[in-house]
């Protein structure tokens, strides 16, 4: 107790390095990182991100992250508030449904062959959401992508092609129902945010060219380039979507284990080593899409 | 082909050889990064990006093109993105690895840099170090490259470009992080430029830089930590090779 109390007033109102039970700096992550890989993935940054969202708010700040990424996502002179509030929850976020696996560690770092080397062609891979009782998830991700290869490839994919920093999510987007306090979900998506962007759409950056945009379909009235897109915009105004799974691209996650040629293979290990349990209960409950048979 | 004198090559993209390099790989360039930390920022790292240009494009039009070329030849075509970022990559590492190579003798800034600095921003080099360190720890969150680039003034001015923008042409300087909010002073430029290239597409841009420090994790990360960035700058504004540099400013002789 009075460990705790001290602990408060020292760091009154301030955030605090944040941890996870499953990372432990002695250990590293089986089959992800080594203890030098998980120190640089994780513990620097997290230390890192922490002390600059806490020299940027002063110390007078403890509002949850999601709420300063919201208030701050479109006023410049918060720029850097946002940038490492976002920052942190996105790691987090990317961190917290990763339990490792049981394959070995890469004893030696790519090579440039890698890059030469022959795709595989199987269609079925370890850790698989079903194979590990998420019937659920499963039904879902096949629904919004057709099967479970698709949609490891498409993830897979989307984040080797950030070439800087950034984070793959896996979100779903929220249905409107009737009852405003029923949360359900219709469809699931992949995308990339790049640096600190945030995954929340709600208050995506670039106010601005929303703004002139939206003057812009005022005059010229709203024009849709297929029937699908005009659907959704009538159906979809002011859409939620909710981040389930998180994969960081940054190279300061894969570097000091992989080497600059082993992105494709941290990658192939990120997959083996996903709790798909915590994705799925992140899951809300799902409805079919609306006029899902156009 | 043939009557254009000129023999057509493969376009299979080899990395530069650079003098010294066996030392280089024993120990590193001294003050700035360890041999480790070389090795992975140039030789394999400029492997990587060579090798993927290659894939990228052997086969296709973009073949016989230098890396340089492919930079200014795919800047305004945005469907030619994969193979811009590569290229720009390889151009800007090199132009970077050039101007931190140790020299046996110290170099150091021509007269006319100096003179230049300080009748344009009345400060002296040491200073604007420290400018350009904080520019760099401001502007760039992720990965990215800072330059030091004189425009077709002859005017010098502080670059610093996302990812893999090019300081050779304004519209891919890529200086503007859009994940987060824009101040109004970047929205007007960022305006200003979106009309002078609807004004007229074939705008020219005659930028050059004179000094290239890459702010990519690799050549950095091992030696200085994730908290280490601002420091490792310093050190490569501090051990420059001049005399790559020098020869890059603009001369009348």
């Amino acid at each position: 107790m009075l460990r705790s109390s001290t602990l408060k007033r020292t760091f009154f109102r301030s955030y605090i390095v944040p941890s996870f039970e499953h990372l432990n700096k002695d250990r590293g992550l089986s089959g992800l990182f080594s203890k030098e890989g998980l120190q640089s993935a994780w513990f620097d940054r997290a230390e890192y991100y922490t002390e600059k969202l806490n020299s940027y708010t002063a110390n007078t700040d403890e509002k949850p992250l999601e709420t300063i990424i919201h208030e701050n996502a479109n006023i410049s002179s918060k720029k850097q508030i946002f940038n490492y509030a976002s920052l942190l929850y996105n790691l987090k976020f990317s961190m917290s449904s990763l339990k490792g696996s049981s394959l070995p560690l890469p004893t030696e770092k790519p090579n440039r062959s890698e890059l030469l080397k022959t795709p595989e062609l199987t269609l079925t891979f370890g850790n698989e959401p079903l194979s590990m009782g998420n019937e659920r998830l499963h039904q879902a991700l096949v629904q919004s992508f057709g099967s479970i290869v698709e949609f490891r490839s498409l993830l897979l994919n989307s984040n080797n092609a950030i070439s800087g920093d950034g984070y793959t999510w896996l979100v779903a987007r929220q249905f409107k129902t009737a009852d405003p306090s029923a949360i359900k979900f219709d469809q699931l998506f992949i995308v990339n945010t790049y640096n600190a962007g945030s995954p929340f759409n709600s208050n995506r950056a670039g106010s601005f060219k929303h703004l002139q945009e939206s003057i812009k379909k005022k005059t010229e009235g709203f024009k849709a380039d297929k029937v699908e897109s005009a659907v959704d915009a009538v159906m979809y105004p002011g859409t939620k979507y909710f981040p389930l799974l998180a994969i960081d691209a940054s190279p300061k996650a894969w570097l000091p284990d992989y080497g600059v040629f082993g992105k494709q293979q941290y990658l192939d290990s990120v997959w083996e080593s996903i709790e798909w349990k915590v994705v799925e209960n992140r899951l809300p409950a799902f409805e079919t899409k609306a006029f899902a048979t156009l | 082909m043939s009557m254009f004198g000129r023999q057509l090559f493969r376009g299979i993209h080899t990395v530069p050889k650079i003098p010294g390099i066996s030392q280089l790989l024993d120990s590193g360039i001294p003050h700035v990064m360890s041999a480790n930390t070389f090795k992975t920022c140039w030789v394999d790292q400029q492997q990587l990006l060579c090798d993927k240009l290659t894939l990228a494009s052997a086969g296709t039009a973009a073949e016989s093109y230098l890396p340089f070329h492919l930079v200014l030849h795919t800047a305004k075509k945005s469907y030619q993105t994969n193979i811009f970022n590569l290229a720009s990559a390889l151009h800007n590492n090199h132009l970077f690895i050039e101007n931190i190579l140790p020299m046996e003798q110290v170099t150091h800034p021509s007269r006319e840099f100096l003179q230049k600095l300080e009748s344009q921003y009345s400060m002296t080099w040491d200073a604007f170090k420290d400018e350009m360190v904080r520019h760099a720890e401001e502007d760039v969150l992720g990965q990215g490259w800072l330059f030091l680039v004189e425009n077709d003034a002859k005017e010098l001015h502080i670059l610093t470009v996302q990812n893999n923008g090019t300081p050779y042409y304004f519209a891919r300087n890529q200086s503007f992080d859009l994940n987060s909010a824009l101040s109004l002073e970047e929205m007007e430029q960022f305006v200003t430029m979106r009309d002078l290239l609807a004004a007229n597409a074939d705008v020219k841009d005659w930028t050059m830089p004179l000094i290239a420090i890459s702010l990519w994790d690799h050549s950095y990360l091992n030696d200085y930590g994730i908290k280490g960035r601002s420091t490792y700058v310093r050190k490569c504004l501090d051990n420059l090779n001049w005399s790559a540099v020098n020869n890059r400013l603009f001369s009348t002789q």
